[in-house]
Parts: structure tokens; C-alpha cells; sequence
């Protein structure tokens, strides 16, 4: 039998659809950032990994699957804890990273 | 993992100014420390304002050190800030424990007394009885025994069947419950009994049941017409079953041969015997009449009349006996 190693884009995929299959919340799998935007005041980050720049009109939020860029004016981080952080202010853009995971 | 904590108005927080370079590190090292931050204001670029738990405040040293931030306390909130330097003043200290030794001492009296559930019975007098239990505003409650003070207030009133002594804080409520005689006496079950001795002459029963006949001789007190029901009759039967007693209000006159004697004495003096006599006589007399009249009494015949000299003719007595037909009975309540 021909084995080939398993590259981990492969498995990343094969897991997606897995943990798909079963109904399972991706964020908790594979500890992807889960954004909860609310209107465009306040933007909920789980499962940061620390900020990268911090001004009031610009913040960047390292996430697993690349950076978080918020911008806008009046920007402030309302709170900051290991798991979950809030950005306040008036949101005007979000960029998101090129996710990979679910394929 | 460390959850955001709800800050309530005893959780101490602190404000500080963080100043230096690279602040975005700054906050990415208190959150790999677990040090959450709020409300994080970037006033400049090379300073930074947040707030965070003062128990956090410690561990903020071992960041400091390791790059140049000077690191201030601007603020401190909550209400456990000033709890703690309220506590380490002795004046206020002192108030406090006396406060509250005040506050101990006060409450274990009674100061107010208040009575409940009295009608008919004036307040007044309960509360009367009440302080000479000891029951009054300014004595300690312990010296209050609830049992001893029911018993006084139902020995010297006898107008309350029931009383209880309830301690509410610094109030005394005395809380009773009244006889309700009236009613009873009124209403009530009850039977027929002989007022005076006397020989019956006619009885005629409106309810109960006649256990004299005429010609018998009975004393005062002897029992004439009965409210108890016989035993295993219906209506027995169907009182009890009602849980009442079974007695009916026995009603009904009972006519007897009733006799007086009034006797009146009277020093003989200048009228002479005869004065004398005739004096004794009108007293004794008038003596027979309010008795006759008290009892509703009709005489029999002319009464008696007794004359006697006592003292060597000193003094004179004079008797008058009557015999009346009167209704010798009267009413007597069935209590329990």
C-alpha cells in the first residue's frame, strides 16, 4: 500500500469536515477567531492572540489564522482578557485573514 | 482561560498610566499573564491609560522590569478602597464598635408594648396588667418569661380566656383573646335552677325538661328544668355529630311557695314600747316588701308578725315572716 504523509492543509481539511459532519461550532475545533460585530460600535474578538497596533484609528488583532484589521476613528479597546477582547468605537472597516480551515 | 469578572461595587479596581514604547506589548503581556484590562484609552503614542483589578496590580512589577515602562496608579475604584482606609482610621473604628454595641444593647429591650384583639376589654387595663408582669417599655427582654406574663394577664383579668406574649424585635405585642360570656349567657345553652328554697307549685316548660314536679321542696341552687339532652336521643345525636354540646337552652317559669323573714329591732326610748313596736314593725315591714318586689314575688296571706322584748324590755324585735308564690327560677349557663 502507498502511503503519502498527510500535509496539514489535508488534514485541517479532513478534520473541517469531520467536526462539520458532526455539527460541532468551528471556533471551538480548531480555535478559529470569532467575530461578533454590534451595529458598528462594538466588535467582539474570541479567541485573539494579542494586539499588534493599537491607535484610534487603527487596531490590529493577531488571530490563528492571520491578522484582524479594524479601522475607523475614536477606536478604543473596551477590554482585554486571554480569550476575548471588545473593540469599541466607530467601526468603519473590517479586513478579515484568508481562513483555510473549512475549506 | 480567564472569564471577564463582574465587577460589582466592592470590587477594587485601579487606573494606571503606562508610559514607554511598544504598548501593543504591553497588553499582549498582561493578557498572556491573565491580567484583563479594561477601557483602554491610547491618548498618545507613547502612553496608555487602562484600568484593571487591583489584586493584578502586583504582577504589573514583573512587567515593568523587564522593558521600560513606567508604570503609575492615576485612580483607584471601588468601594473597597474606602472601606479599607476607613478602616485603618481609630476614630472611625471606635464609632463603628460603638454603633454596633449601641446597637446590640438597644435592641435587647422592649420599647414599645402594644396590645391586641381586645373588644370589650379597654386597652388600658391590659397593658396595666401587662407592666405589673413586667412588661413595660424599658425592660430588658430577656427578663421577659412569655409564660409567667400569660398567666398574670389571665389571673387578673378575668374577661380574657387566651393570651400570649410575642416579642418582635423592641416591641412587646401582647396579643389576647376575650371571653365571649354574653353570648353565651344570651344564646348559650343552659338550664332552669332555683333561685331560693321553696316548695314548687306549678312549672311550665317552654324548652328543656321539667325534673321538679309540684309539691317537692327544693333548695337553692337544686336544679328545676334541664337543658341536657337525653343520651342517645336525635337531637343528642345530631348535636354532637355537629360537634356542640348536647344541650338545648332550657326556658320555662317555675312557680314555688317561697317564705321571708324580715326582722327589724329597735331600742325602746321615749316613744315608749308601743313606738318602738310600731317602728320595728314598718322597717321589718318594708324589708319584706323590697325583698317580695326584688323576686317579683305575689304574697300569700297576711304575714306573720313577731313581736319579742329583748334586753329587759330595752329593746324590741319585731320579725315579719311572708309567704309569696314567686318564679323561683333563673338562668345558668352551660360553660366548660
Amino acid at each position: 500500500m502507498r502511503t503519502e504523509p498527510m500535509t496539514v492543509p489535508k488534514l485541517r481539511h479532513w478534520a473541517g469536515r469531520i467536526t462539520g459532519a458532526l455539527g460541532a461550532p468551528p471556533e471551538l475545533a480548531f480555535d478559529l477567531p470569532k467575530t461578533t460585530l454590534i451595529g458598528n460600535e462594538r466588535l467582539q474578538i474570541q479567541n485573539h492572540r494579542g494586539v499588534v497596533e493599537y491607535t484610534s484609528r487603527r487596531i490590529r488583532v493577531r488571530s490563528r489564522e492571520g491578522e484582524i484589521v479594524v479601522t475607523g476613528t475614536r477606536l478604543r479597546i473596551g477590554s482585554i482578557f486571554q480569550d476575548e477582547m471588545v473593540i469599541e468605537g466607530n467601526i468603519m472597516h473590517i479586513d478579515l485573514p484568508a481562513g483555510g480551515a473549512l475549506g | 482561560m480567564r472569564a471577564p469578572r463582574f465587577t460589582g461595587p466592592w470590587t477594587r479596581q485601579v487606573t494606571v498610566q503606562v508610559k514607554g514604547g511598544r504598548l501593543e506589548e504591553f497588553i499582549n503581556g498582561c493578557m498572556r499573564r491573565g491580567i484583563g484590562l479594561r477601557q483602554i484609552e491610547r491618548p498618545a503614542g507613547h502612553m496608555l491609560v487602562a484600568r484593571l483589578d487591583a489584586r493584578d496590580f502586583r504582577r504589573l512589577r514583573a512587567l515593568e522590569g523587564r522593558r521600560a515602562w513606567q508604570i503609575r496608579t492615576v485612580e483607584r475604584h471601588g468601594g473597597g478602597f474606602l472601606i479599607a482606609r476607613l478602616l485603618r482610621r481609630p476614630a472611625f473604628l471606635a464609632g463603628a464598635l460603638f454603633a454596633a454595641l449601641a446597637w446590640y444593647t438597644l435592641s435587647s429591650f422592649v420599647w414599645f408594648v402594644a396590645v391586641e384583639g381586645v373588644e370589650r376589654v379597654p386597652a388600658a387595663a391590659v397593658l396595666e396588667a401587662a407592666r405589673q408582669a413586667g412588661v413595660a417599655p424599658g425592660v430588658p427582654a430577656a427578663s421577659l418569661d412569655a409564660q409567667d406574663v400569660q398567666r398574670h394577664l389571665l389571673l387578673s383579668l378575668d374577661d380574657l380566656v387566651w393570651a400570649a406574649l410575642e416579642l418582635r424585635g423592641t416591641r412587646a405585642v401582647i396579643r389576647v383573646a376575650e371571653r365571649r360570656l354574653p353570648d353565651m349567657v344570651a344564646h348559650g345553652p343552659g338550664h332552669i335552677v332555683a333561685q331560693t328554697d321553696g316548695v314548687i307549685e306549678r312549672v311550665s316548660v317552654l324548652n328543656g325538661f321539667a325534673v321538679v314536679e309540684p309539691g317537692e321542696t327544693v333548695r337553692a341552687g337544686q336544679l328545676l328544668i334541664s337543658g341536657q339532652l337525653a343520651p342517645g336521643s336525635e337531637e343528642f345525636q345530631a348535636k354532637t355529630a355537629r360537634g356542640e354540646m348536647p344541650y338545648v337552652r332550657a326556658a320555662g317559669s317555675v312557680f314555688a311557695h317561697v317564705w321571708h323573714e324580715s326582722t327589724a329591732e329597735v331600742v325602746v326610748g321615749d316613744a315608749g314600747v308601743e313606738g318602738a313596736t310600731a317602728a320595728a314593725l314598718a322597717v321589718a315591714r318594708a324589708l319584706a316588701e323590697e325583698w317580695l318586689s326584688a323576686r317579683r314575688a305575689e304574697a300569700v296571706g297576711e304575714p306573720a308578725v313577731q313581736v319579742e322584748e329583748l334586753a329587759d324590755g330595752g329593746v324590741v324585735r319585731v320579725t315579719v315572716l311572708v309567704q309569696a308564690v314567686a318564679d323561683i327560677g333563673e338562668f345558668r349557663p352551660v360553660t366548660w
